[in-house]
């Protein structure tokens, strides 16, 4: 790393550190409005006949190590599994969450717990209902398929996966189960786009935590995102003017 | 309670390691290597934990569904025939490898073919589940990578008044898979920042 | 008159509790309520002991009695029974054989009835001595009421040598006593002891002529009918054997009186279940209490010759041993107020309540059982008063136990009598159980007597027990709801509302129809038949492409230049970035390559961050080595195994960290030949990336760029991948890539390679793209012939 890869890091760092504290400060409902995802409240709409009509539903969070460099998609399918988990934990039918990798078990096994646990109901906890369905990205959808059977109505698919979540997304329409589908993988993204009820295209990935989970810092963190892609957008323009002009 | 001095300890790593990203000469560079061997160790052992738990599932399963028992049971099985084949023999014999291989890929191969035919008909149903102009760009894209990629233009040497336009359509999805990078990237690096101030705590149980 | 401390309302002089506000004008915990007054309660108090009982009633409380003080007790109880006796023969001599025809009234029998039905009646202890006695002399049934009063008497004699007097005897005798027995009116010997206390209901004006009239109804007699409980019996028995003052005739005595006999007897005596009445007294006779059995063997011959001083001569001439207990119970009552007749008779709560209390004080088998078969008796309750308390004045005022001839016994004067106040429902309903039943409580509490211990001899002064005894279940209620047809027609609507609610579906329902089945499966067949005819194709008719990628090309040229330019053997890293789903893909891509790089007998050693991605790398070169048999496998080809940790492990490769190196032990060439002092990424010649996972090729591609620039980077990237990495094409970070089967073909045309495999899969890719890009178009225009017709219908319709 040269000196101006050095600084221009540490800027961007120092920057998203200072956006994301001041963005938290401010006033949500005046300055930080979100433009809501038409996916996003059609799924919860879904969601919520589904657990009046006691079904189940399968929340699945990809394979991605949270340690990898596709671990902000496993975070964010995390927060989103916390959101939906909190809200049919206690129903007649407590939810299936599968996951790819040994990290993002653990960790989805203690958020369950701890919601458990909140709501006085930690006897009901099964590990049968969170677990590890597979270690490769087929093997993984491959576990996934048969827990569709167990009267699912809804799945949401948050985290990062390839082109073989077609066939998770593909069973679930055989299963006549609504499919939500988010990932940050281009191929996954246009297997899902075919496939998948309600869909989350690009960075929009990132936006589910915000939407679904009204917090004023996931919604500092989404403009700031906005702010960033601003910024590059600019440097984009600015560096093909200056190639065009001759200069760099 | 409990989160928080998980909380300090998962700010307090975050911070070391970016430090020693920033000063690789530095006291700081030296702890974040050994963070990250540990984090590598955790991981591993996180693995073989988590595989644990998906017997225990299985071996659950295979008693209260009698109806999937089935599916439970075959996995026990061809578990423990290739865990016990890798222990006997180890990972690095042919027959081993042959073992596992044959198997693995077999499967998967077959799985990514069932893709195939599942997204066949989702081809034909796409403008019936995308209705308006994002699905008709949809469409567009999918056939002009279908035609070039599949090397239509390459052998027609007829049609090579159509290459510049395809050219053209070829750089937009080319553009818009970049933007769309660049865009995922910042969100990640969010994303991470927001572990990193502690705004996101996924290890909060 | 007495005044109710609480509301100030004056109230009876025997009124037990406030007629206003329903407040215990008796205290319990009173001390004069622990003075006895009744005679009994001599029996209650050892003989041997009883100038040391603190409760001898007679001395202290009797006014009337002309015993001198400095008499001795004993011999003052003597005295007063042997009066008592004289006037109850001298009236029972006169008028016994005029009354037994009374016997035979309705009345009577439904009260003997009742007390039959009542299975917790205190006196079906009586039915216990009675059945046994029943049980021991076939004599006993065939008492005739009738008989001469020689032989009866004579009968009795004989019985009352087993009469069980003793203290446990007394203790069951005394929690049946009245605790109104302390009123000075009433504790004539004649009134507390002879005259029955059902009796004294149909007092008159002329008290004398109707007690006589009480006297003389055979009070054994109607011991005997009550302790006869078969109905033989009952049909024996004749109008002429029962006494006149219970016959309901218009000649008795009892049509002048303000209340007839038939009158008093509770309406509720109607509506008594007989059968049932029988049916609990067959079981009773099926077993006798054991303490029966106990007390008879254990009369002491003392305690007999006690009986015989201490009894009365009626009893001991007129009623057998068990009468005598019955008897006593209902002379006990003689002393009290009708209240206390009325309450066994009603069958109510509390007197199930003293019944069940009994049973156990005597800790008998028998009664206990009988409790056992029946249903717990539920609370006293208002809405379980029956009709015939409530609406009868004569036997009720303001509470269920205050009765209209104990006033008018005492209220000398009708005009002055105050008006009893009509409590209001609502009051009536928030009393507690305690200003209800005061009398109830009182009882329980006076009447026990403890048999041990320190405190033996006492009552009272645990009362405890028996408050845990007054609480049991509620009682269980049964309703029935009517429902018209309105309302089943309203409630139906009601239910059609919530059906539709919930039969709401969460989306469309699915579409398995036909139609979908019909075009799921001939699509899979098009597929499937286009590709196999592909597949049959000869190469030789297979189009090449002509036309090469310019990645490819420089792919293909960095290839030839590690191979023909190197001076040594080239060492290349191959980088396994796949699960192994693309391996048919993959092999065709690599296969040429690594031909080519066997020809030049190169190193290769094999990583993945992935485990199965070691295994398919060995595949691949297996697979590329059935080409070139002279290439030593062993030797020049090294598996690096998996490396974990993601991003971390490949920068800690990259960075030659000790956590990532993997196992270079062995005497394969290559491993000692990377095992260098700078580490093992620094001695290869070129990296080839063997992918179809665009995001793990990415980790590769960024950090050998960023860590090593100066490597060579190639890449194998199946189809999948390639619209991910092109960026990284266009960019440098990849110096030259085979992209998909399009350009393995470019690579086998550049190369001039003959691989038949490749060119019959580069047919099939290419066919294959074109159904796809068919069932989007034929997609396509099948919605919009469903647009055209739904249209059409919409417009037509």
């Amino acid at each position: 790393m040269d000196n101006f890869q050095f600084n221009l890091a540490f800027f961007i760092i120092i920057f998203l550190i200072l956006a994301l504290i001041i963005f938290f400060l401010f006033d949500r409902k005046k300055f930080l409005r979100i433009r809501p995802l038409q996916a996003l409240v059609q799924f919860k709409k879904v969601f919520g006949f589904s657990i009046e009509q006691g079904k189940r539903m399968h929340i699945s969070l990809g394979w991605s190590k949270i340690e990898g460099a596709t671990g902000a998609a496993s975070l964010v399918a995390l927060d989103s599994m916390a959101t939906y988990a909190q809200q049919s934990l206690l129903g007649d039918r407590p939810p299936i969450i599968t996951n790819g990798s040994g990290d993002l078990t653990l960790l989805s096994q203690d958020i369950i717990k701890k919601y458990y646990r909140e709501n006085n109901a930690i006897e009901r906890y099964n590990d049968s209902r969170v677990f590890l369905s597979g270690i490769s990205p087929y093997s993984y959808v491959a576990g996934s398929m048969p827990i569709l059977n167990q009267d699912v109505a809804t799945q949401s698919i948050i985290g990062h996966y390839g082109p073989e979540a077609g066939l998770l997304v593909e069973a679930g329409l055989r299963k006549d189960v609504f499919t939500l589908a988010a990932t940050d993988s281009l191929a996954g993204q246009a297997t899902m786009f075919a496939l998948a009820d309600e869909v989350l295209i690009g960075e929009e990935l990132f936006a589910i935590s915000p939407i679904i989970d009204e917090k004023a810092v996931n919604n500092a963190s989404l403009h700031t995102q906005d702010l960033l892609r601003y910024l590059a957008i600019f440097g984009l323009i600015l560096s093909a003017l200056l190639k065009l002009v001759g200069i760099i | 309670m409990k989160s928080i001095p998980v909380t300090i300890l998962a700010i307090f790593s975050g911070l070391i390691v970016l430090a020693g990203f920033f000063f690789p000469n530095s006291f700081a560079a030296i702890i974040r290597t050994y963070a990250l061997e540990m984090a590598i160790i955790l991981a591993a052992f996180a693995s073989l934990i988590a595989i644990t738990n998906l017997i225990i599932v299985h071996w659950n399963k295979i008693f209260s569904e009698p109806d999937q028992s089935i599916y439970s049971a075959v996995f026990l099985v061809g578990f423990l025939c290739i865990f016990f084949a890798g222990i006997i023999f180890s990972p690095a014999n042919s027959f081993f490898s042959r073992l596992s291989s044959s198997v693995i890929f077999t499967v998967e191969s077959s799985l990514l073919a069932l893709l195939g035919l599942s997204l066949a008909i989702a081809c034909f149903k796409l403008f019936q589940k995308r209705k308006g102009v994002l699905g008709i760009i949809f469409g567009i894209s999918t056939i002009v990578f279908l035609l070039t990629l599949g090397g239509f233009f390459s052998t027609n040497i007829q049609f090579s008044f159509l290459k510049p336009i395809l050219a053209v359509l070829n750089s937009l999805p080319l553009a818009g898979a970049r933007g769309i990078l660049l865009g995922i990237s910042i969100g990640a690096i969010v994303t991470g920042l927001r572990v990193l101030i502690g705004a996101d705590r996924p290890y909060s149980g | 008159m007495k005044i109710c401390p609480l509301c100030k309302k004056e109230n009876l002089e025997d009124a037990v509790i406030c007629i206003n506000c329903g407040f215990d004008l008796n205290p319990t915990s009173s001390a004069e309520e622990t003075v006895k007054p009744d005679w009994l309660e001599s029996f209650r108090v050892d003989p041997q002991n009883s100038q040391a009982d603190p409760y001898s009633p007679e001395t202290d409380n009797n006014p009337t009695d002309s015993t001198p003080q400095d008499s001795p007790d004993w011999l003052t109880r003597i005295r007063e029974r042997k009066q008592v006796d004289q006037d109850f023969e001298s009236i029972q001599n006169d008028h016994i054989l005029q009354n037994t025809d009374k016997f035979n009234s309705k009345g009577t029998n439904e009260l003997i009835n009742s007390l039959r039905q009542d299975p917790l009646d205190p006196n079906a202890d009586a039915e216990d001595l009675i059945n046994r006695l029943r049980s021991d002399d076939e004599e006993n049934y065939s008492i005739d009421l009738s008989a001469d009063e020689d032989d009866r008497s004579s009968f009795i004699s004989e019985k009352s040598t087993d009469l069980p007097i003793n203290d446990e005897w007394v203790a069951r005798f005394s929690q049946i006593e009245n605790p109104s027995t302390d009123e000075p009116e009433e504790k004539t010997p004649k009134d507390r002891s002879v005259i029955p206390e059902w009796i004294k209901q149909h007092r008159t004006s002329n008290a004398s002529e109707r007690i006589e009239d009480a006297v003389e109804n055979p009070v054994s007699n109607w011991i005997e009918k009550y302790g006869n409980n078969d109905e033989s019996f009952l049909e024996k028995a004749s109008d002429d054997q029962l006494p006149d003052w219970i016959q309901p005739s218009e000649d008795s005595g009892y049509e002048n009186s303000e209340e007839n006999v038939a009158e008093s007897v509770p309406s509720w005596l109607d509506d008594q279940d007989t059968s049932e009445s029988l049916e609990f007294t067959a079981e009773e006779e099926q077993s006798q209490p054991n303490w029966v059995n106990e007390i008879n063997q254990q009369a002491s011959t003392e305690d007999e010759l006690l009986a015989d001083d201490l009894l009365p001569d009626w009893i001991t001439e007129d009623i057998q041993d068990d009468e005598i207990d019955l008897l006593r119970t209902s002379n006990t009552h003689s002393s009290s107020t009708k209240e206390d007749e009325i309450k066994p008779q009603a069958g109510s709560r509390s007197m199930k309540w003293d019944a069940q209390n009994l049973g156990g004080e005597k800790g008998t088998g028998k009664k206990e059982s009988g409790r056992m078969d029946e249903p717990a008796p539920p609370p006293f309750q208002l809405d379980q008063v029956p009709n015939w308390l409530e609406n009868n004045e004569d036997l009720l005022n303001t509470s269920f136990f205050e009765e209209k001839e104990t006033k008018e016994a005492f209220v000398p004067d009708s005009s002055n009598q105050i008006e009893p106040g009509e409590l209001p429902a609502w009051l009536k309903a928030m009393r507690p159980l305690e200003a209800i039943v005061p009398t109830v409580i009182a009882n329980l509490e006076k009447k026990h007597i403890e048999r041990s211990g320190p405190l033996a001899g006492l009552k009272g002064v645990l009362s405890s027990q028996d408050s845990s005894q007054i609480y049991s279940p509620p009682p269980m209620y049964t309703s029935t709801l009517n429902i018209t047809d309105k309302e089943k027609y309203q409630a139906a609507i009601l239910d059609q509302l919530f059906k539709d609610e919930t039969d709401f579906q969460t989306k469309s329902a699915p579409k398995t129809s036909f139609a979908a089945f019909i075009v799921r499966l001939v699509i899979s067949l098009i597929i499937l038949g286009s590709l196999t005819y592909s597949y049959l194709i000869p190469p030789a008719y297979i189009e090449r492409p002509i036309v090469f990628p310019a990645e490819t090309v420089r792919f293909a040229s960095i290839v030839n230049g590690l191979i023909l330019n190197a001076d040594t053997t080239p060492l290349i890293l191959v980088v396994i970035e796949s699960e192994g789903a693309s391996q048919s893909e993959l092999q065709i891509l690599t296969k040429s390559v690594f031909e080519r790089f066997m020809l030049k007998n190169s190193g290769i050693a094999i990583v993945s961050s992935t485990p199965n991605g070691t295994l398919l790398g060995d595949n691949l070169i297996q697979n590329a080595s059935v080409s070139n048999p002279s290439y030593n496998l062993d030797q020049r080809v090294t598996n690096l195994g998996y490396l974990p940790g993601g991003t971390t492990g490949i920068q800690g490769f990259l960075l030659n960290d000790s956590i990532s190196l993997p196992s270079l032990s062995g005497d394969n060439s290559v491993s000692t030949s990377i095992n260098g002092a700078n580490g093992p990424f620094s001695r290869f010649d070129a990296v080839l990336l063997v992918t179809d996972n665009a995001e793990s090729s990415k980790l590769w591609v960024e950090q050998i760029s960023l860590l090593q620039p100066q490597t060579v980077m190639l890449v194998a990237a199946a189809a999948q991948s390639v619209p991910m990495l092109m960026p990284y094409v266009e960019s440098n970070q990849i110096d030259g890539m085979e992209a998909g089967l399009y350009g393995a073909a470019s690579y086998a045309q550049l190369i001039q390679s003959d691989n038949s495999t490749l060119w019959s899969f580069w047919n099939l890719q290419r066919i294959g793209a074109y159904i796809f890009i068919l069932l989007i178009f034929a997609g396509g225009i099948w919605y919009l012939m469903q647009l055209l017709f739904k249209s059409r219908s919409s417009k037509s319709g």
